[in-house]
């Protein structure tokens, strides 16, 4: 169940004053922290020996393949795997949060923030710079912010920033609208620090890479080049297309949660894939008005959901494994994020007076995971009295449904609009899982389009999980150093550059 | 009901009934025919789904064998079902081998009837299907099954076939989605002439009985609903359908050329019978007027006819009658009249005489007194005069009584021109003849009885007329005049018929003087009485082949009704 963020009680309050007092200065400005082993998914590396070369144009060249094409106009924040994989190379954040949860800085050399998380001083870092090599000053940072929500469309949702005030050219205060005391608020994608779009579409960034071309012009894919000039990484999109074919294309690097994919680059000479934090943990939404009732403590007995994770989904896949933010608390309440908060999806309350026909579990159009979750919970609701109680439990509208149970697939804006109705009878939806700990993946679930729309409601929501899914990296050995960030996304060093 | 009436009655019924019995008759016999027709095509339609259906059961269960082949020859499938390992690849077999069967259905079962991989609803394993096993594997033919997918549901033409892998028993239950097109399929594009095919499950509204707009046969197949929580072997029916609407729309154009056969029987019914009863009631009705002016006074009606059919022969026959009637009729008044005059003769001879004898007994005295003593002569005479006057008194007074024999006179003014119009118009003229009036107006009256005025115009009328001998014309005209007595009113006669010689015209007043062989000769001279005792004159103007001109001059009434005249 979501708690929703409110104000910390007085004793509460003092002790994370405690808390806060001493962890509210990061790290010296000019120092970052070097980067945890454990985040270094490829290391650099010459490739064994004997091992075929990549066909790149050079050796820090690297080529990736996307499984969906990428939109300059939504960036920073993006809404699938491939937008998050390019949009990371081209934007950063004030902060940034790596695979253990630790922040470390990013655009922002230290921070610091009053008693309950309100305000927050922030001092850049002397070298943080635009692709353009202008640097990133406070000016920009509260010009960024100030252009509102984020060119996605997708809203800001969580903490917002009510002010952001210039103390000098790299000194910046920011007021929140609500206190939040976690740093993981200023890592999220959302918050990516931006100038104006250039001539291709894309907003300036701050990342290691800037594009080269507008995706729909080249035929090549899109291409980044690194802002020193050392580095390059192509995009190749194929959709719909096998990513095997992809590979036999040539390119040096994918990610993909395939199976199949994954054993055939295992068996091709050079490859190796190497997984991925679990980034994705599928649930079961019941929204309110179709979750009263029912053993709220009837939690998916183990053998079930290992069931599912070995059999109802093609992808690597585990028993969703606690702990969920949604039960712990995630950031802990210091913001809000109840239902008619600003970019909250509002949803109904009381059941619907009239239910769709048939009862439908709808889940992300496009989403393979959660098609086949959604599928073998419709076939274990058609056993009718053999219906296991996990699941009756789980989504107690089963017991009113008076005809057979069905899986709909749906694009965000429809899922939304089901959501706002509330005629759906549960939701299958992936949520967030960062790396970076239970904080960030409660806000970027709240940034998710689907996550976030479907676990909106708050009060009276059914969240069961279900089971846990992680990406592969299929990269070619010796192309690049890979790391992964909290959230997530990796991040390419080509060419034997050190992450 | 009248001859015009039975006439149509009889048209009607003559004109209507071959056709309503042609028509019948005919529509019967398309109804049988096409009828027949349909239910050998719908039957033989029938006759090939059954067929199509069992083939394609039979390509089924091909597939299914080759598929139960391939399942025990692809080691890493075999070792995966029987092992229990590498779970992926035994749930998602079904989802390879499903297409590139050409099937639309598939799963593998185990010999609990629990699924192991679904080809069509990849995540319903582990369930358990044994009703569609055992039915599946007990039914010949091919069986329609009511599939679950996580979409919905669809129906499936299926078999099933078991075999033997690792000694232990595996069901494959296969087969193809039956929908609309592969009902069209089945009925091989028949829909376009009037064929339907149609599938009906148990539980859906039972198909309406057969109608007169369509004919129906059946075909069962056995069918399993695998949705539902308990299942049952049931029955499903392709119900194939012939419309009958061109055979519908082909007696429907007939009745409509029956009703216009109909109607337009009944407008020439009703103008045969309307030409017929004119042609015939209106000669009779004619005829049946004319006898019916027939009177005694009334003989000149004209019988003649031209036509050459009975009621032309009735006619003359109705002539001929008048015509010997209208001779006994002059006959008889000769006969009447002579008696008449006879009678009346005889009994005025018998008073004369009567009166004359004691004049003449006394006469013959006197006679024998002057003889023998003429100077008695005055003494007898005085002793005999009273004898004398009686008998004179008698006689007078036997004239006064004869005179009131006649009718006595209604005088009051008359309208000459009134007079002569109504007889102008009544007056029948012979073929040839005509008669025409040409009056003077206005005209003054005269002081006459109305009865005796008319006698006077139509008796001279008559005259004319019966001088023509067929061909000519008569003119009454009038006008006024004065003189030196007064104002008078001359109403004349004039006519083209044979005229009259010198001797003729000086005798035509003479009592009993005709010109006819049948006349009585009194006509002119009662005129002549009549016109004298209204104080007019009459005078005859003629001349012989020149015709006749007779004029009456009647001194005429001042405007206060008093005679300005005398004749």
């Amino acid at each position: 169940m979501r708690r929703s963020y409110r104000p910390l009680s007085l004793p509460t309050a003092a002790s994370a004053l405690l808390a806060t007092a001493c962890a509210a200065h990061s790290p010296a400005p000019g120092a970052p922290e070097a980067r945890a082993p454990a985040c270094v998914v490829v290391p650099t590396g010459e490739p064994p020996e004997g091992a075929p070369r990549g066909r790149s144009a050079s050796d820090a060249d690297i080529s990736v393949a996307l499984s969906t094409p990428v939109d300059p106009a939504k960036a920073p924040s993006g809404t699938g795997a491939s937008e998050r994989l390019v949009y990371g190379q081209l934007y950063r954040t004030l902060v940034e949060i790596d695979c253990e949860g630790r922040a470390r800085p990013g655009l922002a050399a230290s921070w610091s923030h009053d008693r309950d998380g309100l305000r927050w001083r922030f001092t850049l870092r002397d070298d943080a710079r635009f692709w353009d090599g202008t640097p990133v000053t406070a000016h920009a940072v509260a010009r960024s912010w100030a252009s509102g929500p984020s060119p996605s469309g997708s809203p800001v949702v969580g903490p917002g920033i009510a002010s952001a005030s210039v103390e000098g050219d790299r000194e910046l205060t920011v007021l929140l609208t609500e206190p939040f005391p976690s740093v993981e608020a200023f890592a999220r994608p959302a918050l990516a620090v931006t100038g104006a779009r250039t001539d291709g579409g894309w907003p300036l960034g701050t990342g290691p890479y800037r594009p080269l071309s507008d995706p729909s012009d080249d035929p090549r894919g899109l291409r980044l080049v690194a802002t020193d000039g050392k580095a390059a990484m192509s995009f190749r999109t194929t959709p719909g297309g096998d990513a095997r074919a992809a590979l036999d294309a040539g390119v040096d690097a994918l990610v993909s949660t395939d199976p199949a994919v994954i054993a055939y680059a295992r068996a091709l000479p050079g490859f190796a894939a190497v997984p991925l934090p679990w980034s994705r943990t599928y649930v079961v939404a019941a929204l309110p008005g179709w979750s009263a009732g029912g053993d709220t403590s009837a939690a998916p007995p183990a053998e079930a959901l290992d069931g599912l994770a070995r059999g109802a989904v093609r992808a690597e896949a585990r028993p969703a494994e606690p702990p969920f933010w949604w039960t712990t608390g995630g950031c802990g309440g210091a913001a809000s994020s109840e239902a008619g908060a600003p970019g909250r999806i509002a949803a109904p309350s009381a059941a619907p007076a009239r239910r769709a026909t048939p009862p439908r579990f709808v889940y992300p159009l496009g989403d393979a995971v959660a098609r086949g979750l959604a599928e073998r919970l419709v076939a274990l609701a058609g056993r009718g009295p053999a219906t296991p109680a996990w699941l009756a439990a789980a989504v107690p509208g089963l017991r009113d449904a008076s005809a057979a149970v069905v899986a709909a697939g749906m694009d965000p804006a429809g899922l939304a609009l089901a959501v706002r109705r509330g005629d759906a009878l549960a939701f299958v939806v992936p949520v967030p899982r960062a790396a970076g700990g239970a904080c960030l993946s409660e806000l970027l679930a709240a940034d998710d389009e689907m996550a976030g729309a479907v676990l909106a409601p708050g009060p009276g929501l059914r969240i069961t999980a279900l089971v846990d899914v992680r990406p592969s990296l299929v990269i070619r050995r010796g192309v690049a150093a890979v790391t992964v960030g909290g959230d997530g996304t990796l991040s390419f060093y080509p060419g034997g550059s050190e992450p | 009901m009248t001859f015009r009436a039975r006439v149509l009655v009889a048209s009607v019924v003559v004109a209507v009934a071959p056709l309503a019995v042609l028509t019948l008759g005919i529509r019967r016999e398309v109804e049988k025919r096409l009828t027949a027709q349909y239910r050998t095509r719908i039957d033989a339609l029938t006759d090939v789904i059954r067929e199509d259906v069992a083939r394609r059961g039979e390509e089924i269960d091909a597939r299914l064998e080759a598929l139960a082949s391939g399942v025990q020859d692809d080691a890493r499938v075999r070792a995966a079902v029987l092992l229990g390992e590498e779970r992926p690849e035994v749930l998602d077999w079904a989802g390879r081998a499903m297409p590139l069967a050409g099937l639309d259905y598939l799963m593998l079962l185990d010999s609990s009837g629990r699924i192991l991989s679904s080809g069509h609803f990849r995540n319903e394993y582990d369930r358990r299907s044994t009703t569609v096993d055992s039915l599946l594997g007990g039914a010949d033919g091919p069986v329609l099954v009511q599939a679950r997918t996580a979409e919905g549901s669809f129906l499936a033409l299926t078999r099933a076939r078991a075999f033997e892998m690792g000694g232990r028993r595996f069901t494959l239950a296969g087969g193809v989605q039956v929908d609309g097109g592969f009902l069209d399929r089945l009925a091989r594009g028949e829909q376009a002439g009037g064929l339907g095919v149609e599938l009906l499950r148990p539980g859906d509204p039972t198909a309406a009985a057969p109608t007169r707009s369509a004919m129906r046969a059946e075909l069962a197949l056995p069918y399993v609903d695998d949705t539902a929580p308990t299942t049952t072997l049931d029955t499903a029916r392709i119900v194939l359908t012939h419309s009958l609407s061109p055979l519908v729309a082909l007696q429907r154009g007939m009745d409509v050329w029956f009703l216009a056969g109909i109607v337009v029987a009944l407008l020439l019914a009703v103008l045969i019978a309307r030409t017929v009863s004119t042609r015939v009631t209106r000669p009779l009705t004619e005829l049946a007027a004319k006898t019916r002016r027939v009177d005694l006074d009334r003989l000149d009606v004209d019988f003649r006819s031209t036509r050459r059919d009975e009621i032309g022969s009735l006619a003359r026959l109705m002539a001929a009658m008048v015509e010997r009637l209208r001779a006994s009729v002059a006959q008889l008044r000769q006969a009447e009249r002579r008696a008449t005059v006879g009678d009346m003769a005889r009994q005025v001879n018998h008073d004369i005489r009567n009166g004359l004898l004691p004049i003449r007994n006394v006469i013959r005295h006197l006679a024998e007194v002057a003889r023998e003593a003429p100077a008695e002569l005055a003494p007898v005479f005085v002793e005999r005069q009273g004898t004398l006057d009686g008998g004179i008194t008698y006689l007078e007074s036997l004239a006064s009584t004869y005179a009131r024999l006649s009718p006595r006179a209604d005088r009051r003014p008359c309208d000459v021109n009134h007079v002569a119009r109504a007889l102008v118009r009544d007056m029948p003229v012979p073929d040839g003849a005509s008669l025409r009036a040409e009056l003077a107006e206005p005209l003054s009256r005269v002081a006459a009885d109305p009865v005796v005025l008319r006698r006077i115009v139509e008796n001279l009328v008559v005259n004319a007329l019966e001088s023509l001998d067929g061909a000519g014309s008569v003119v009454v005209s009038t006008v006024g005049g004065r003189t030196e007595q007064g104002s008078t009113i001359t109403l004349v006669v004039t006519d083209t018929g044979r005229g009259m010689d010198a001797e003729r015209v000086e005798r035509i007043f003479e009592d009993f003087f005709s010109t006819k062989p049948d006349g009585t000769g009194l006509g002119l001279s009662i005129v002549r009485r009549l016109v004298a005792d209204l104080g007019g004159r009459i005078d005859v103007d003629s001349a012989p082949g020149r015709g006749s001109r007779i004029r009456v001059e009647l001194p005429a009434l001042d405007p206060t009704g008093a005679e300005e005249g005398n004749a």
